[in-house]
């Protein structure tokens, strides 16, 4: 039976840098929800969420645990606000859920300062009734565990994890097939032999009880007690020196994973030219608000006159109306002085000017009193005008009109702000790659080989441990043997009853030890044959032909005339890990959504729009957290043609502040 | 999808009647369901899978005292 998870919406709340209570909604089965987000904005962190959400982890680079104290919102911290909220909405086999997990500080602490300060706190909610402890942890179990929840949430680590498996399974080895086997449901089997094995040594021991009470048995009794021990003792031995030699090749993989990151100097110069180009991009900035402040100056010199103007004008209206009444009587005493002339004239001559004729006594009269007129009127004007130099001066002064230079003036402070915030994000960019390439000192790279080598000496001696613990089971197991059969053939009837119990325990174990064998090697065959059908999907190069399963699910690549393809890029890797995350998609007992942090970061664009038409095949519920120069968004809505459920973007407040905000036209469902 | 329990059964079946026809295939369907039911390494699964193998053994005829 196939069970079926369906994701529906996420709360988090000051989760990393998503301060506050932010929301996502999962896109539907059948639909794929595209997150957006550059670099250090907070996409792994998400998928770190959702991964809390589900399983309670927060998993950091090279698989450690992160701290519960720095994944806290820091800007929340600062205000007194600490600790951190998940809530996930989802379908499990027809109930519906609400699970709450998340941790605060505890009472009697104020400011905590490290993992121990807080406590942790769960809430599971199925079809609206609570549950209690015990039935929380059953249904957690049976919806995801850790070891299967790498299979639906996954990033580019992940995938080069799987990568060093498809490369080199002996090195990988057993954790990642026991997870693979994990989700493909071989642990049903895996685990009834196992139980069968612990009842064979439970009737062994009642066998054993037995035989002690009889003489003719008792000395064969106690000499298989001794050697019951020596198993144990072997046993225990064993089991010791696996579980320190998986620890050990788990952090010698952490190492290699570590050095390889710090080796990869691609990544480092890239940060670096990151680095150089912010530099740039910061002076330039600074040149241009060089200049714009140089602007500013030269209009503040006349902009004292914008604070005058409005007097300015109005003294400069009434100066020209008195110009004009000066210019006025200018013209009236230059007219008058002409008359006076003319009437003068006339005067003396007593003809009239115009008409020549004689003037009779009452014109002479009448004359004589205008010209006394007009003469007393050039004489009361007085010729010279006191303000004609001032309104000269004024007039200069006031031609240039400084308010038209106002909206010119608001633009250019505009301007100068807006490109003091982005100078002021440009330098914490800075800052944040500063800090990103200082961890990558090159003392932790020292300190890291220095540590590989150690443990690569560590699991030489326990190997060599392990394999002589292991001899020591075989002797005594064989010498526990020939007991049995000396017991079997004394034929005391209650040890024979013992004895009956034992063969079929036995015979049921050889069953569903071949169980074991038959289930995988069916279950192989079929992740090869759905893996290829996805590899063949996926890849741009005509002459593959398909995937060749080994062992522990590592793939090999078989060219169109039947070999083995011996190099591989890292590309092919990439899609090969794709493949075998699909194929197991596809067996495992769970379907359910998956997950993927940055999965088309090394791929050309061929491969990337391949993937991108395929991802609604890959699972029944597609979230992808990428960065934008991943995949545009124009051709990713042309590519999927409303498959799209959800569409997001990360977006950057500050270095400790993101805001997840739906894209216009986020509703697509 | 393969790893159905169908197909679980189908397999065990399978083997049962090659390695071991002796040993009832109900007998196996038990251990089966054991398992699936209390997946956990406890103390009453391994009781339950005693009982269930005791059960067998007596239907065989064979008892403490010897074979009946």
């Amino acid at each position: 039976m196939c069970h079926v998870l369906v994701l529906n919406k996420l709360e988090i709340e000051d989760f990393g840098p998503f301060k506050g209570v932010q929301e996502l909604a999962f896109a539907k089965p059948g639909k794929v929800c595209i997150v957006y987000g550059e670099n250090m904005r907070g996409k792994t962190t998400l998928l770190n969420a959702i991964r809390y959400a589900i399983i309670g982890q927060i998993i950091g680079r090279g698989f450690r645990d992160e701290s519960l104290h720095e994944t806290g919102n820091w800007e929340s911290a600062e205000q007194g606000k600490f600790g951190f909220r998940t809530t996930l909405w989802f379908d499990f086999d027809g109930s519906s859920f609400e699970l709450t997990r998340g941790c605060r500080p505890r009472k009697e602490v104020k400011q905590p300062e490290n993992d121990t300060d807080y406590e942790e706190y769960i809430h599971m909610v199925r079809d609206g009734r609570v549950l209690g402890p015990e039935e929380q942890k059953k249904d957690l179990r049976r919806v995801m565990s850790p070891e299967t929840a790498r299979f639906f949430l996954f990033d580019a680590e992940l995938l080069q994890q799987y990568e060093e498996l498809l490369r080199d399974p002996a090195k990988m080895g057993r954790q990642i097939r026991e997870a693979i086997e994990r989700i493909l449901g071989v642990p049903v089997l895996t685990g009834a032999r196992a139980r069968l094995r612990d009842a064979e040594r439970d009737i062994q021991q009642d066998r054993n009880k037995t035989a002690k009470k009889s003489k003719e048995t008792n000395q064969l009794a106690t000499f298989q007690t001794q050697n019951f021990e020596m198993q144990t003792q072997a046993e225990k031995e064993i089991s010791t020196y696996q579980g320190e030699l998986r620890r050990l090749g788990e952090h010698q993989q952490s190492l290699r994973r570590h050095l390889e990151r710090l080796d990869r100097l691609g990544d480092l110069s890239t940060l670096q030219s990151e680095r150089d180009s912010l530099k740039q991009e910061m002076q330039h900035l600074r040149d241009d608000l060089s200049h714009k402040a140089d602007n500013i100056r030269q209009l503040n010199a006349d902009l004292w006159l914008w604070i005058l103007e409005p007097e300015i004008e109005c003294l400069r209206d009434s100066l020209s109306a008195e110009t004009g009444d000066w210019l006025k009587h200018q013209v009236r005493l230059e007219v008058n002085k002409e008359l006076l002339g003319r009437c003068r004239e006339g005067l003396e001559s007593r003809t009239c000017s115009l008409c020549k004729t004689e003037l009779s006594d009452s014109a002479t009269e009448v004359l004589q009193s205008q010209v006394a007129e007009l003469a007393l009127s050039t004489k009361e004007t007085n010729p010279e005008s006191p303000q004609t130099e001032q309104l000269v001066r004024w007039r200069a002064a006031t031609s240039v009109r400084v308010s038209s230079q106002v909206p010119f003036l608001r633009a250019l402070l505009h301007d100068i702000e807006d490109e003091r915030i982005a100078l002021a994000e440009t330098e914490e960019k800075q800052r944040d790659l500063d800090r990103e390439i200082s961890s990558r000192d090159r003392s932790d790279a020292r300190k890291a080989r220095s540590d590989l080598e150690t443990t690569q000496k560590e699991i030489v001696v326990l190997e060599r441990s392990l394999e002589e613990s292991q001899k020591k089971l075989s002797e005594t197991e064989d010498r526990l043997k020939g007991i049995g059969q000396k017991l079997a053939r004394i034929g005391n009837p209650e040890v024979g009853f013992h004895t009956h119990r034992l063969e079929a325990c036995k015979a049921l174990h050889d069953v569903f030890n071949q169980a074991v064998v038959e289930l995988r090697d069916r279950l192989r065959g079929e992740v090869e044959k759905d893996a290829t059908k996805v590899f063949l999907k996926l890849t741009t190069e005509p002459d593959y032909g398909s995937l060749q399963i080994n062992e522990n699910y590592g793939l090999q690549i078989i060219h169109n005339d039947g070999r083995v393809i011996p190099v591989r890029s890292a590309g092919a890797e990439h899609i090969v890990a794709l493949s075998l995350i699909a194929a197991l998609q596809k067996n495992s007992s769970v379907s359910g959504p998956i997950v993927m942090d940055s999965p088309f970061g090394r791929l050309d664009s061929g491969h990337t729009d391949r993937i991108m038409r395929s991802l609604p095949d890959l699972a029944d519920q597609v979230t992808l957290l990428v960065y934008k120069s991943e995949i545009d968004r124009d051709l990713a809505i042309d590519t999927l043609r409303g498959r799209i459920g959800h569409e997001y973007e990360i977006q950057r407040v500050s270095a400790r502040h993101s805001i997840l905000l739906p894209l216009e036209g986020n509703s697509h469902e | 999808m393969m790893n159905s329990r169908k197909s679980i059964e189908e397999i065990l079946a399978r083997v049962r009647a090659t390695m071991h026809p002796e040993v009832p295939q109900h007998l196996v369907r038990e251990i089966l369901r054991i398992q699936n039911d209390i997946p956990d390494n406890d103390s009453e699964a391994r009781r339950q899978l005693l009982v269930a193998i005791d059960e067998f053994v007596k239907d065989k005829g064979v008892s403490r005292a010897g074979t009946e």
